[in-house]
């Protein structure tokens, strides 16, 4: 009797489970609607029309991945692939945002995070120079100055080289190259020096970049 | 015996209250009944059949009855169609099913390729899972190990179109790891106090990877890494499979009619690497997409 109550109480318990093994003793599914939807007269006039449609689609897709090199952001794991067309040219470690959010009151606050999703490089600069943005003064106590105040321009501390993404993010350099391969930016991706040069060559105005 | 004494001793010596004693009365009763040959029989009969008719009841008849459709908002007409197939016509439909899946896997990447959001496409066939963005590939995941629901081989052909047309879209998640590693920090008020803020930037934590996604159309995506956790993780890990019970917690009754509910989950349970689960897991919107192909 302890044994029924106790097999019925396993039963509850692993009803789903239970279930799941006896659906599997079941046929499986019939062919007969679709065939009678299609019609088989129709079959193989509806069979090419098919696989036609689906090697166009097929093309469509492959249009997709760019015909120039583009590069793969990825910031969960800080690292990126530099691609041509399906074939990995390069790949290396970067650093990218720290989802840090510095909070000056209720109304005001900066998130720290590199976008995702496709972009493009809106221009590629030399010897970039950095026009430090208001959080970067909050950030260390000091006050913020007029928009061209002299001490806003910063020289060096972006690398040699700069890839414009837009909304004011960047692929550039660092002057911290301990901390690459870690989440430590304010949303934009830095790379080490040899990669950032070979990026910088592979990428034109135009070429894609992919953050995840 | 003390006549103030309210309570008499038994046998054993011991004093027992007037309500014990009720009580005593009342299993001496139920025991004389109870160990009536005949009621005795009948009960060991019910216990014993207890089980027998509860997997009669709530497995085999809803199994044998089973419709399946994975969501109750179907169209299927043309199911009830009778049509003979020879066994060159059964395989020619057999092929014609897997290049229409095929054009329907398509056409969702197409649709999704149009969008500028990271979406995932699970391909079992391929055993992977990647994530792609306008339509490349930005990250392959390979599958480790994979268990699909059995409901997916029951499924007419025709009621997978209707349900596979449209990507799916997330609608709740649940994880041992926060969506985004979000830290709040007060702006410091002078030079000092920010020299005191500044510390060293430490490496991400690498802390158990295991999540479930909820789609719409009752998908279920439930992925868990393959490396062993650590120690230290194993309560947050047990919280998150709580969570996960609550989620799909159905009372006793549901149970019993879990089979003849039109809505039922369709399962997917993947395993992969740690590296792979949680770059799913943080780098999609929570409104992401899934396309799928099996």
């Amino acid at each position: 009797m302890v044994l029924s109550l106790l097999i019925t109480w396993m039963v509850v318990l692993k009803m789903e489970n239970l279930v799941e093994a006896a659906l599997s003793l079941r046929p499986k599914a019939h062919l007969n609607a679709t065939a009678a939807r299609i019609g088989l007269d129709k079959l193989d006039e509806t069979f090419v029309n098919t696989q036609k449609q689906n090697e166009e689609a097929q093309k469509k897709l492959l249009a997709y991945v760019p015909d120039q090199n583009y590069l793969i952001v990825n910031t969960v794991g800080n690292n990126f692939r530099l691609m041509n067309k399906n074939q990995m040219v390069r790949e290396g470690i970067c650093s990218t945002g720290s989802y840090t959010v510095l909070k000056v009151d209720d109304k005001k606050q900066w998130t720290f995070k590199t976008p995702r999703g496709m972009f493009k490089v809106l221009n590629k600069v030399k010897d970039p120079v950095w026009k430090k943005p208001d959080w970067a003064f909050i950030e260390e106590g000091l006050k913020v100055p007029s928009a061209n105040h002299p001490s806003r321009f910063e020289y060096g501390s972006l690398g040699d080289y700069a890839l414009y993404l837009g909304q004011g993010y960047l692929i550039h350099g660092t002057l911290y190259k301990r901390y690459l391969g870690m989440p430590v930016t304010h949303g934009c991706v830095r790379m080490g020096d040899e990669d950032l040069e070979a990026v910088f060559k592979a990428m034109k105005i135009g070429s894609k970049v992919y953050i995840y | 015996m003390n006549k103030n004494n309210q309570f008499r001793s038994d046998d054993s010596g011991e004093e027992i209250s007037p309500a014990t004693s009720g009580s005593l009365t009342g299993l001496k009763i139920f025991l004389q009944y109870f160990l009536r040959p005949k009621t005795f029989v009948l009960f060991m009969v019910v216990a014993l059949l207890l089980p027998i008719l509860l997997i009669v009841y709530s497995i085999i008849i809803p199994v044998g009855r089973y419709q399946a459709v994975p969501w109750s908002g179907l169209q299927t007409d043309s199911l009830q169609a009778e049509v003979k197939l020879s066994r060159e016509e059964k395989q020619l439909v057999a092929s014609f099913i897997e290049l229409e899946k095929e054009k329907i896997f398509l056409n969702n990447r197409l649709q999704l390729a149009k969008q500028d959001s990271i979406y995932l496409v699970l391909d079992m066939k391929d055993s992977t899972i990647n994530l792609e963005i306008k339509g490349v590939v930005v990250r392959k995941n390979r599958i480790i190990e994979s268990r699909m629901s059995n409901r997916f081989d029951l499924i007419d052909h025709e009621n997978l179109i209707p349900w596979l047309k449209k990507p799916f879209t997330l609608e709740k998640a649940l994880a041992t790891i926060p969506k985004a590693p979000i830290v709040v920090v007060q702006a410091p008020k002078d030079t000092i106090e920010a020299a005191l803020q500044a510390k060293k930037p430490e490496p991400p934590q690498t802390t158990a990877v295991f999540f479930t996604f909820y789609f719409d159309r009752n998908l279920v995506l439930e992925i868990d890494q393959i490396d062993p956790p650590d120690e230290e993780d194993y309560e947050q890990i047990k919280d998150y499979r709580r969570q996960r019970k609550l989620e799909n917690h159905l009372t006793f009754w549901q149970k019993i009619n879990l089979v003849r509910h039109a809505d039922q989950k369709m399962k997917i349970r993947l395993v992969v690497s740690e590296d792979d689960a949680r770059s799913i897991y943080r780098a999609v919107p929570m409104n992401t997409h899934l396309i799928l192909r099996w």
